[in-house]
């Protein structure tokens, strides 16, 4: 049944979560350790594969990562991590959170570990109080706890309401 | 802001976490308990070292500088911590970034990069001198810091404790007779910094199976005469001469192996013990200070294994310090071409003159680093491959206006060591 794709001009489709369905070389999709252990095991006779989790948009950004770096994959390092840097340059929390989620999902590590890195070096000097809100913390200190926690950390404070 | 953000799952928190600094996450702790339960936890705090690039921390007696070691950056980044107290406070010893400092009768186990540390008193205060070691047991996450005494009369005892910082309590792990805290692999607490817990630990054990009162002297005069020279230590075994004959000993099982030096020169000789993992091997390294000034430096390595020596190489320059320097990569590194590779790293230091500790040597997240100190700063060059010489490069320069004016006083001392950002946190689990 593998044969059935590798006849299939090394191509297989993937298709994201609003429908959409692309068409990605072989060598891009194994990029993704998700997809390239599906591959493997033969278990993708079926013609699409549906990446319910994943939205259009998101899915082709992910699609471009992977076609850069399969391309280049003996290329130079240095080529790759500018454009890994113009990549996420610019791109808003949400299209981060879908993009970290997707990678996550996919098992694209170097793709996980950028956009990781990227929401790391976005909250660093965000206030706890607003962290709280990205991440849909909730709040269970009392304000006697979270005034005590705060107050032994009190130096990392400095600078913060 | 967080409205319309998908929910992320814990393992991708995580993730994110361990990418940030100490300070932020520091912050987080009061985001909720699970916040502070992830960030405070070992198995994050782990992931979170691995993250971080290694700091080197420069402590002075009452500062202490936080360099960022980055290979990449053009000058280091430097942070400077004071001591939480003052003023009268020594540094006992420091490693992974914690730091064992006395102020008065009280110790304290301080981790400069989280402000915070943990409190303890001597477990009584005897007449005589006392050195304090610290040392870091993995394998049960804990730091141990180690107390002798040194008795003022020649045939008096020493008791020996331990305190764990797990537990919090002090043990006595036995005495040691006069001849072993006088011999300087106690003293000088270079080896108790190294492999202090394996060191004690074995020992203590061997005392324990041993039902004189004063075991440590019966043991040592067991497999020889009188004039016995402790050249070094490590986890448990002792390089030992005695006459023209080195023997590593294990005192615990009491087993030997005798061997002979090479060949018996002129110039004095310098004597290194190390132990290579890999192969399971301990290795001598014998230098040989040549008498003349301009005359060659002979060094043979001993592998206990192969039961025999390996010259590596003659070395046309001073080789002032090597005690130290073998002693110091002895502790920490479990590479098997290190005491080869340090040999032969000194031979580009046609700077390294002969004085007092011109440079130190320090083990950097697994790799070799040397601090040379120069006129007007510190140079610091790390191995990246080991057993290439070539691979020696410079890896910072810290210049002496960095600091505070005091900065050149930190040369004779220079008490630096391997800083990494999170073991920090680890630190705050047994502080608070």
């Amino acid at each position: 049944m593998a044969s059935s794709i590798e006849n299939n001009n090394e191509k297989l489709t993937l298709k994201s979560s609003d429908g959409e369905e692309f068409l990605v070389e072989k060598h891009v999709a194994l990029q993704s350790t998700l997809l390239q252990n599906m591959l493997d095991s033969d278990c993708s006779s079926a013609d699409v594969i549906p990446l319910p989790k994943i939205d259009a948009r998101t899915l082709a950004l992910v699609l471009g990562y992977c076609k850069k770096h399969a391309d280049a994959s003996s290329s130079k390092q240095g080529e790759l991590n500018s454009f890994d840097s113009e990549f996420l340059k610019d791109m808003d929390m949400g299209a981060l959170f879908n993009l970290v989620l997707a990678a996550n999902f996919m098992e694209i590590k170097g793709l996980l570990d950028i956009a990781a890195q990227k929401i790391a070096d976005t909250i660093k000097d965000k206030p706890h109080q607003e962290v709280r809100e990205i991440f849909h913390v909730e709040n269970d200190y009392t304000p006697e706890e979270e005034a005590a926690v705060r107050e032994e950390n009190r130096w990392a404070f400095e600078g913060f309401p | 802001m967080g409205r319309g953000l998908p929910h992320l799952p814990d393992e991708i928190i995580f993730n994110i976490l361990s990418r940030l600094r100490v300070k932020p996450l520091c912050r987080f702790r009061s985001v909720s308990k699970p916040w502070l339960a992830l960030i405070t936890d070992p198995h994050f705090i782990k992931s979170h070292i691995n993250h971080q690039s290694p700091k080197l921390m420069l402590a002075h007696r009452s500062y202490c500088y936080g360099y960022t070691l980055d290979y990449q950056a053009p000058r280091p980044a430097k942070t400077t911590f004071a001591l939480p107290y003052k003023p009268v406070i020594k540094i006992l010893g420091s490693h992974n970034g914690i730091l064992l400092v006395r102020a008065g009768r009280t110790l304290r186990l301080w981790n400069p990069s989280i402000r915070m540390f943990r409190k303890f008193s001597p477990p009584d205060n005897p007449s005589g001198s006392t050195f304090y070691g610290l040392g870091y047991d993995s394998a049960s996450d804990d730091f141990k810091v180690v107390r002798a005494i040194r008795p003022k009369r020649k045939n008096a005892t020493s008791a020996v404790h331990v305190f764990s910082s797990r537990l919090g309590s002090w043990k006595r792990i036995g005495e040691f007779d006069y001849q072993m805290v006088q011999s300087h692999d106690w003293t000088s607490g270079t080896v108790l910094n190294g492999a202090p817990h394996s060191v004690v630990e074995r020992l203590g054990s061997g005392m324990g199976d041993v039902i004189a009162p004063n075991p440590a002297i019966t043991e040592i005069q067991l497999p020889y005469t009188p004039i016995v020279t402790i050249l070094g230590s490590l986890n448990g075994i002792l390089l030992i001469r005695t006459g023209r004959t080195l023997r590593l000993w294990n005192p615990s099982i009491r087993m030997l192996q005798i061997f002979t030096p090479p060949d018996f020169p002129s110039g004095s000789t310098i004597y290194g013990l190390s132990y290579d993992s890999a192969s399971d091997d301990f290795k001598v390294v014998m230098a040989i200070r040549p008498s003349r000034k301009n005359a060659k430096a002979v060094v043979h390595v001993f592998s206990a294994r192969l039961s025999s020596w390996n010259r590596i190489g003659d070395f046309g320059y001073q080789i002032h310090g090597w005690t130290s320097v073998t002693n110091i990569d002895v502790m920490e590194n479990d590479d098997p071409c290190l005491s080869e590779v340090i040999v032969e790293k000194t031979q580009p230091s046609h700077y390294w003159e002969s004085g007092i500790l011109p440079y130190c040597l320090e083990v950097l997240r697994g790799s070799l680093c040397v601090f040379s100190h120069r006129e007007d700063n510190v140079e610091v060059l790390g191995l990246k491959k080991c057993g290439m010489i070539e691979s020696w490069s410079r890896l910072f320069v810290i210049p002496y206006d960095t600091g505070s004016v005091q900065f050149k006083r930190l040369t004779p001392l220079c008490s630096a060591k391997d800083g990494e950002v999170m073991m920090e946190i680890d630190r705050n689990r047994f502080v608070v």
